[in-house]
This record gives C-alpha cells, sequence and structure tokens, in this order.
C-alpha cells in the first residue's frame, strides 16, 4: 500500500514527543568516567609498562641533550646570525634589482647571491629537534600535573 | 560553532589525555546516545545504559582515529551502531531460554506476544489492538525489522538525513531509503489499526 501525505503526518506526529525527550543524566557521564579511570586512563599509556616509559622519557632526554651539545659545539647561534643577515640582503638585493628585471637585456648579467645553506640547514635541523623534544617534555609534565 | 566546541575538546582529550574535556562530551552526548539505544532495545533502559557505557568507552579509546571529515555526534552514534549490532550478535549466540527472557525484559510491559526483537507483534498489537489504548512508541518500533528500526529512528526521531543514516550505518542510500519506506509504510498501517489516526 502507497504511503500518502496524511500517513507521513501521522508518523510524524507520533514521533514529535520522541524527539524533543531528553534524557536525565542522573550519575550516567560520572559512572562513564568513573569505568574510564578505572580501566583505560591516559589512553593506554598505562598499558605500557612503567619501563618502557621510563625508556620512552631518557630517549626523549638523550635526544634533547645531544641536540643541544651539538648547537653548541657548532656554535648555532653563529650560523643563525649570519643567516639572518644573508636572508636581510637577500631582500635588498631583490628590492635594488627589481627594476632591472623588466629589463631583458640586463638578465645575462644577474647573479644569484646563494647563501651556504649546508650548515644551516643542519643548525635548523637541530632547532627544530630542540623544539619537538621540548614540547614531547613539556606534554609529559603536564600530564602529570 | 557546536562542531568547533567538538573539535576541541577533542583535541584535547586526544593530544592532552584530558579526561576532563571527555566528561563534557559525555555530559552533552549521553542523552543522545542513550535515547537512540533506548528505541533499539525498545526501552530496556538497564542495557541501553550499559551499551551507551561501552559506546563512550570505546569512544574515548579510538578517539584518535576521530578526522573530523563528520561532525562529532555522527562519529559517535557510528561507534554506537556498531556496540548495538555486536551485541545483538553475540546476544544471538545466547542459549534459547536466555534470550526468550531478555526478549520478555525488552518489551516490559508493552509485550503483546513478542518473541525477541526480530518478530511481528500478535494481531491487534499493543492492548489487544482496542481503540483509545495508549499506543507506545517502544512497540511500535517493535514491529519494525531492526534495520528499519535503526533508519527510522535516526530520521524521525534525530531528525539525520538520509546522507547521515548511511554514514553512521555503512548503509548505501538507496537501501537507506527503502528501510525509512518499509519502515514508514508499516508504522502507518500499525497505527491506523490501532486507531491512532482517529485520535488526532
Amino acid at each position: 500500500m502507497a504511503m500518502n501525505e496524511n500517513d507521513n503526518i501521522l508518523i510524524e506526529q507520533f514521533f514529535r514527543e520522541a524527539a524533543q525527550q531528553q534524557i536525565e543524566d542522573n550519575g550516567f557521564s560520572e559512572r562513564v568516567m568513573a569505568a574510564i579511570d578505572a580501566d583505560y586512563s591516559l589512553q593506554g599509556e598505562k598499558a605500557k609498562s612503567g619501563m618502557t616509559l621510563i625508556f620512552q622519557r631518557l630517549w626523549t632526554l638523550f635526544c634533547l641533550v645531544v641536540a643541544v651539545m651539538v648547537f653548541v659545539a657548532m656554535q648555532g647561534w653563529t650560523m643563525l646570525l649570519s643567516y639572518a643577515a644573508v636572508f636581510v640582503t637577500n631582500i635588498e638585493v631583490f628590492f635594488r634589482t627589481l627594476p632591472t628585471m623588466f629589463d631583458l637585456s640586463l638578465l645575462g648579467d644577474m647573479t644569484a647571491s646563494t647563501p651556504m645553506v649546508t650548515l644551516l640547514e643542519v643548525v635548523l635541523a637541530l632547532v627544530i629537534l630542540m623544539a619537538l623534544s621540548i614540547a614531547g617534555l613539556t606534554r609529559w609534565v603536564i600530564r602529570q600535573v | 560553532m557546536t562542531s568547533l566546541t567538538d573539535i576541541s575538546l577533542v583535541t584535547q582529550v586526544a593530544v592532552f589525555g584530558n579526561q576532563k574535556a571527555f566528561d563534557k562530551l559525555v555530559v552533552k552526548y549521553q542523552s543522545l546516545v542513550r535515547k537512540f539505544f533506548l528505541h533499539q532495545t525498545m526501552g530496556d533502559s538497564q542495557l541501553s545504559d550499559d551499551l551507551a557505557q561501552d559506546t563512550f568507552i570505546k569512544a574515548y579509546v579510538n578517539i584518535r582515529q576521530f578526522r573530523g571529515t563528520a561532525s562529532f555526534s555522527t562519529w559517535l552514534m557510528r561507534i554506537a551502531y556498531n556496540v548495538f549490532y555486536d551485541y545483538k550478535r553475540k546476544e544471538k549466540s545466547l542459549p534459547q531460554p536466555l534470550l526468550e527472557r531478555r526478549g520478555e525484559d525488552t518489551l516490559g510491559a508493552a509485550k503483546s506476544g513478542l518473541q525477541g526483537d526480530f518478530s511481528p507483534p500478535s494481531q491487534g498489537g499493543v492492548g489487544g489492538g482496542s481503540v483509545g489504548v495508549r499506543l507506545d512508541i517502544h512497540s511500535a518500533l517493535a514491529i519494525l525489522k531492526p534495520d528499519e528500526r535503526t533508519c527510522i529512528t535516526l530520521q524521525l526521531i534525530e531528525g539525520r538525513p538520509i546522507d547521515e543514516i548511511a554514514s553512521i550505518t555503512g548503509m548505501p542510500s538507496g537501501t537507506v531509503k527503502s528501510h525509512l519506506s518499509r519502515g514508514k509504510e508499516k508504522l502507518a498501517n500499525y497505527l491506523k489499526q490501532n486507531g491512532y489516526e482517529r485520535k488526532r
């Protein structure tokens, strides 16, 4: 039997009250959180053995210390400063040569000033590693708190 | 705005393991999830709460799998749907006497010759079919097949569009439409047979 408009209205009216119904919490969320606390706290971190966690944290600390030592040994800050200087110079050169870019005859004379990036890249990678290590440790400290 | 708040709470749970943020999500969605189970189990509140608790625990454990492509409530309802169908599968493997007892408990006051969740009601439905008897939503839902019941409750009670129902149940949209159409037809006949039309 095909449905007609009245049938649809009939059904919608029948379910209207159920659609508006809200169920009171009555301690349900507390029970859920208690169950989570008991069995699944820290999303499986409890499932890892204590030794695994300690090794994980020690490895993070080791990486951080090595990154700092290499940064200091290679005088990373001087690299960063020189990179900043090269960057500023590049911008300056770009703006100075900007008008000549439209003059095709001068294109052949232009030489790009390429900075020494190999060492700088190493320093940047170390900085990123340090930042990641610090973020990891911070997250761990926050969890402990 | 709502989804932004949800995503922010989910992020706090996933990244920092912040349980208070998850508590907020449980408080916010407990009614939705428990209501869904209450309709699937046709009024068994104890069973509904157990299944709802399983749903939230599964959501917590797998929260890092939430990608934000659908809303959090759709993702949560998909888990709820899977929890319910896992339960149905396990229930099928229970010994027969236990299953029958569960069927009696489930329908409670609305029982009218139903045996388990899947059987149609006896002729005349709840209250022997007399006109003027107060019809219960759960006994009306009991005449539907499980998939029809799920689609009907998701659309008529939760107001979800067909594509969301398809996303929650994993059924193709065409199948959802078929379930809705058949379910509505059965419900319309049932309501008419029980005099609901005349009460309007």
